[in-house]
């Protein structure tokens, strides 16, 4: 149950993704381009989320020394900072 | 082609709420019957233009608070009493400076906004592109 | 750096934004009248709650419903996207 959960978000996260890069890709938009960046890194952190929780269920992951609750967090800090950005400077 | 001359609250309604001159003459059109609605069917034979594209146009029209729709059809409808006003100005400027009206619709800078809710439309038929050309 | 504190510095980053984000949809969809921002403004909105939850609670039971939250805010986009394609839209 919970797996599905995390799968779906990782699945409609990168839907966002795709769709704005096609539209990214035909209009040049760079609005497009930043909630594109900002939907690949909030695929990333849900892909991570499922890692984490998924694959290695019992164990506290790192990576780099980097513990994936905070890699994670950076991932969806990293795509809104990006939107956030592209909507201030470019909408 | 001086652009100057036409006034500012007409300049700011056509860069908000017109994005072609299809839209523009639905609008004049249903604003010179305030009344009455009218079928896009209707409105698409007296323009004279495709029904698809005037019904998209209506429907925007309708969206942006400037037409009502019901099941008799759009009928001329605008928010407020300074909107109706501009588009009385709208209206007269455009029986004298066509030209310069609809030069101003196209060469509106793409809205950025407009372009991020576009990208989620997955049919082909919203783009410009003709049919059977292949999308970048 | 698995410190928890700067857990909850990212997390309070990424729930503002998700609060700013919100708000600039929430006006693009007063000036457009176009309902898919209003959508993202909610989703962005929903998202910026669910991470506020995910700071504060500890309990994993509760934290997986969190997610199914985070997954409301997804669904509502998906649902957002169906309508855009439903309804004979403009060309702009």
């Amino acid at each position: 149950m919970a797996e599905t959960v995390y799968v779906l978000c990782t699945a409609t996260s990168l839907l966002c993704a795709v769709l704005l890069a096609r539209g990214y890709l035909r209009t040049r938009a760079r609005l497009l381009l930043w909630s594109c960046l900002c939907f690949v890194f909030l695929s990333l952190n849900n892909a991570l989320l499922l890692i984490d929780k998924v694959v290695f269920p019992e164990v506290d992951i790192a990576f780099a020394n980097i513990g994936f609750g905070v890699l994670r967090s950076i991932m969806a800090l990293a795509g809104l900072l990006l939107l956030v950005f592209g909507l201030v400077w470019d909408a | 082609m001086a652009a100057e001359d036409i006034p500012q609250n007409v300049v700011s309604f056509l860069a908000e709420h017109i994005d072609s001159v299809v839209q523009l003459e639905a609008l004049l059109l249903l604003h010179a019957n305030p009344r009455q609605p009218k079928p896009a069917a209707d409105v698409a034979r007296e323009l004279r233009i495709d029904p698809n594209w005037t019904e998209a146009a209506l429907a925007k029209l309708a969206q942006s608070g400037l037409l009502e729709s019901s099941a008799a059809g759009y009928r001329y409808a605008p928010r407020s009493a300074e909107l109706d006003q501009t588009i009385a100005a709208m209206a007269r400027e455009y029986q004298t400076r066509r030209v310069t009206i609809i030069s101003m619709i196209f060469s509106k800078p793409p809205d950025p906004i407009r372009q991020f809710a576009d990208a989620f439309r997955l049919r082909k038929d919203d783009r410009t592109e003709r049919p059977g050309e292949e999308a970048r | 750096m698995t410190n928890p504190l700067v857990n909850q510095f990212l997390l309070g980053a990424i729930v503002a934004c998700c609060l700013v984000a919100g708000l600039f949809f929430l006006r693009f969809y007063t000036r457009t009248h176009d309902r898919l921002l209003a959508i993202f403004a909610i989703a962005f909105w929903i998202l910026g709650l669910n991470w506020l939850a995910l700071a504060f609670i500890e309990k994993d039971e509760v934290r997986t419903w969190l997610y199914a939250v985070r997954l409301l805010a997804f669904l509502l986009i998906i649902l957002g996207i169906l309508d855009k394609n439903r309804t004979p839209g403009p060309r702009t």
